[in-house]
């Protein structure tokens, strides 16, 4: 914490992307992780099948 | 009037917000929709939608499902529901006027350690994807050395003092859940105003509690350097102000901050006698800001005061040397002051309802009528008693906040879809019994970009209904190096004869002067 | 047609093709007249799309094409600033000199810089979006089923199997057997066979070209650029060459 409050933020942004452009636009270095939720209720179940069989 | 309706599920999907309300704004563009959300199948929304005109008899919509919802009273209803069906899906394929305004077409990286070779250097990860996921997100960002602002609301306190734990074995620093606001070395990340650097800091369990004392510093020609935002329940007896503590003592330490201030709703006592013996043990001059705090009195060189713009005139006064008990004086001075201009105005019959989009704010424009009218009711009251049994129904004097979870899962944030409460004005003014409206409206990055325009369209609508029975009072948190630029959100209320005040103290106070009160 | 610049190698392979004119096709004068003082290459038009016509060598089978944006440069390729109006069959002949060449289609000589691993390991999961087919024989390297699987002249699997082949030449390690091309489609199998020749379009090379700088700015801009190829040409190529990144690493550990 120490580091951030002495150096300023260098940012990862993952969400809302007008919270990225915002820090751009203040001069600020920032890139974007483009998260998407891992996959829903049907593939993950088919990944646990999976898993139990002892695959990966 | 009959409308016809029209509701398609597209399951399994994910938009952010952001998207999801900007094709909703495209839509009601089109001939004949008169009402077109976009949102996630929540509880909440299904309420919403609900209140909004819509029969939702057999839906299944779960939260992982998009709920596209139009109304149209077009005589050729049906065909204008098809067409802008067609339309919706065409914007969400493509969603319209983004990526082109920001000139930034690069490639996203799409994992951590992508975006994380990408800025190596990297020190704070923004959080802001919906809350059911924001926890697992954070820590991974902690477990690659990031500090952590957690936009994100809707995260369980269990997974937030996970979160809070992992941060804290690697001395990283995590600013939420529900943190809406933080500056660092002077830059205004997620909700924030454009104002100048300065030898002021912040701790604020509140995100607008936050803007409104940056705004209002800004406004006495002092700046900011690092404003911390915890999230509100960080101070709360479960989490026992873990962030808060950590974030006054690195505020304390070394000479850069020159005045600290420490604010937000207020902590459960214990916790607010510990940050008030860190924030005496530092030797620094220093404000506590708990809006109805229990603690009292001034005492070595920390001052407690009670609302926030209060806290904001004695940090200016002690930034610039002078004495910061005057400064509240004057102040308060100046607030007796109003009196006469409610009595200019002209008092109303009715009820006072508040609608707002600052949590902070509400809770303090609650504290501030109370005051002077007595009870208020509210979906986050002062006193449980006078909690609303529906949010969406008033009850004698009202306060709301948008902001609430209630509100805002699966949709946009109040203070970037200002439709929610414009209806809402609408709604209000048609009650007979309501005589003064007070609202607030919250600039800078990350915020609609021309709230006093969409909150207009409401005045507009209820003036026609409720003509000069109800009385508009406001405040603009903000500052003219805002996006928005406050001057013109301001001129844009007033010419709608809204009164606007400097601060959301004055604004709650005058509002409530307004109204005349019963022998 | 008039041809603005061309890539280096139209020029040194047109250079041992055999000597004499041939004659040039009878219709469409202007746009079939031949070239003063150059050879000539005789040309069938085989494929055409809005920024780009490729064209067939009768004897050889080879592609060669026309397009009209210095972003499509690959081998064998003429840049112009319009597409004349040209039927399917039709015989055309093009100039193998007097053209300044652009665009080099050989492989570049810089290594790839290893602070974008990470980055380039996760283009894998770009084939989880639409391309989920593909997904299971290139996590298992099948390459044979990917030859050919996908719809369109490209079949999203050649473009991975491309990938790969590019990014193993690249990055110096040997090739593992790849599947016989008469399999898939001509466009496809002529794509590859430059491939395993160590021939890349532009944009596939700006990436590799990137990928061995310390701009991340500028890989930024070169992915998406590629990720603009096709529907899903970009996305498959670049898993081809995560894939190829991931195996080189693997060798290496």
């Amino acid at each position: 914490m120490k580091k951030l409050l002495k150096e300023g933020p260098k940012v990862v942004n993952i969400g809302v992307e007008q919270f990225y452009l915002d820090v751009k636009t203040q001069k600020t270095e920032a890139v974007v992780w483009d998260w998407k939720p891992p996959a829903a209720s049907g593939d993950l179940l088919s990944r646990l099948k999976k898993l139990k069989k002892g695959g990966n | 009037m009959a409308s016809s309706q029209r509701l398609e599920i597209i399951r399994r999907t994910y938009y952010d917000s952001v998207t999801l309300m900007l094709v909703a704004k495209e839509l009601l563009k089109l001939e004949g929709i008169s009402v077109a959300t976009l949102n996630m199948g929540t509880e909440a929304n299904y309420k919403i939608m609900g209140a909004g005109g819509f029969d939702l008899t057999g839906v299944d919509a779960t939260p992982n499902d998009l709920v596209l919802a139009l109304l149209s009273d077009a005589p050729e209803a049906e065909k204008v529901l098809d067409d802008a069906l067609a339309k919706a899906k065409e914007y969400l394929a493509n969603p319209p006027g983004r990526k082109k305004d920001s000139g930034d077409n690069d490639y996203r990286p799409k994992s951590l350690d992508g975006a994380l070779s990408v800025l190596p250097e990297a020190n704070l990860a923004i959080v802001s994807v919906a809350g059911r996921y924001a926890g697992d997100v954070a820590l991974q960002c902690i477990e690659k050395g990031l500090n952590v602002m957690l936009y994100s609301d809707n995260v369980t306190v269990e997974k937030e003092i996970e979160v809070k734990k992992a941060a804290a074995a690697k001395g990283l620093l995590v600013m939420g859940p529900d943190c809406g606001t933080i500056i660092i070395r002077g830059v205004a990340m997620g909700m924030a105003n454009a104002c100048p650097t300065g030898p002021v800091s912040i701790v604020a369990a509140a995100g607008t509690g936050l803007q409104e004392v940056h705004v209002q510093l800004a406004r006495r020609g002092v700046g900011v350097l690092h404003g911390i935002g915890t999230g509100g329940r960080d101070v709360k007896k479960e989490v026992g102000g873990i962030m808060c503590l950590q974030a006054v003592e690195a505020m304390l330490a070394g000479d850069e901050v020159k005045v600290l201030a420490v604010l937000g709703k207020p902590p459960a006592p214990e916790v607010e006698k510990k940050i008030l013996d860190a924030v005496k043990a530092g030797g620094k001059p220093a404000v506590l800001g708990f809006i109805g705090g229990e603690a009292k009195g001034d005492s070595d060189g920390v001052f407690v005061c009670r609302e926030l713009e209060e806290t904001a005139a004695v940090a200016a006064a002690l930034a610039n040397g002078q004495d910061g008990a005057a400064a509240r004086d004057a102040l308060y001075a100046e607030y007796d002051a109003l009196k006469q201009q409610a009595e200019k105005i002209g008092k109303r019959k009715g009820y006072l309802r508040g609608l707002y989009s600052g949590g902070t704010l509400c809770y303090e424009g609650q504290l501030v009528a109370r005051g002077i009218l007595g009870p208020i009711w509210s979906n986050t009251p002062l006193d449980a008693s006078k909690k609303l049994a529906d949010s969406l129904k008033s009850v004698e004097h009202t306060m709301v906040d948008y902001g609430e979870d209630e509100f805002t899962q699966g949709r946009l944030h109040p203070m970037i879809d200002v439709s929610l409460r414009a209806d809402r004005i609408l709604e209000e003014a048609k009650d007979p019994g309501v005589g003064v409206i007070l609202l607030d409206v919250v600039l800078g990055y990350g915020c609609n970009d021309d709230p006093a325009t969409g909150l207009a369209e409401g005045i507009r609508k209820a003036r026609k209904v409720a003509g000069e029975r109800i009385a508009f009072v406001a405040s603009i948190c903000g500052v003219d190096t805002d996006p928005q630029n406050a001057s013109r959100q301001r001129k844009i209320l007033e010419e709608l004869g809204v009164h606007v005040c400097e601060s959301n103290a004055r604004a709650a106070r005058l509002a409530a002067m307004l109204v005349e009160v019963a022998q | 047609m008039q041809l603005r610049a061309c890539s280096g190698d139209v020029l040194s392979r047109t250079a041992n093709r055999k000597e004499g004119l041939l004659p040039a096709s009878p219709r469409g004068p202007s746009l079939h007249r031949p070239f003063r003082g150059g050879e000539f290459t005789l040309l069938r038009v085989r494929e055409i799309y809005t920024r780009t016509v490729n064209l067939e060598e009768p004897e050889s089978g080879r592609r060669y094409s026309v397009v009209t944006s210095g972003e499509d440069f690959g081998p064998r390729t003429w840049l112009t600033d319009f597409l004349p109006p040209l039927r399917q069959g039709e015989l055309l002949s093009l100039p193998g000199e007097g053209i300044p060449a652009r665009y080099d289609p050989s492989l570049p000589a810089g290594r790839m810089n290893l602070r974008w691993v990470p980055l380039v390991c996760e283009w894998s999961s770009l084939l989880e979006e639409e391309l989920e087919s593909l997904a299971a024989p290139a996590r298992e390297r099948r390459f044979g089923d990917l030859l050919g699987l996908g719809p369109g002249s490209t079949p999203a699997g050649d473009d991975f199997l491309a990938g790969y082949t590019t990014g193993r030449l690249w990055l110096g390690t040997p090739l593992p057997p790849l599947p016989d091309t008469s399999r898939t489609t001509w466009l496809s199998a002529e794509i590859l066979r430059d491939a395993a020749d160590g021939l890349v379009w532009k944009r596939s090379k700006d990436v590799l070209e990137s990928l061995s700088l310390n701009d991340a700015a500028a890989l930024l801009k070169a992915v998406e650029r590629i990720l603009n190829w096709g529907h899903t040409s970009g996305r498959a190529w670049l898993a081809g060459l995560s894939a190829a990144v991931s195996d080189t690493i693997e060798r290496n550990v």
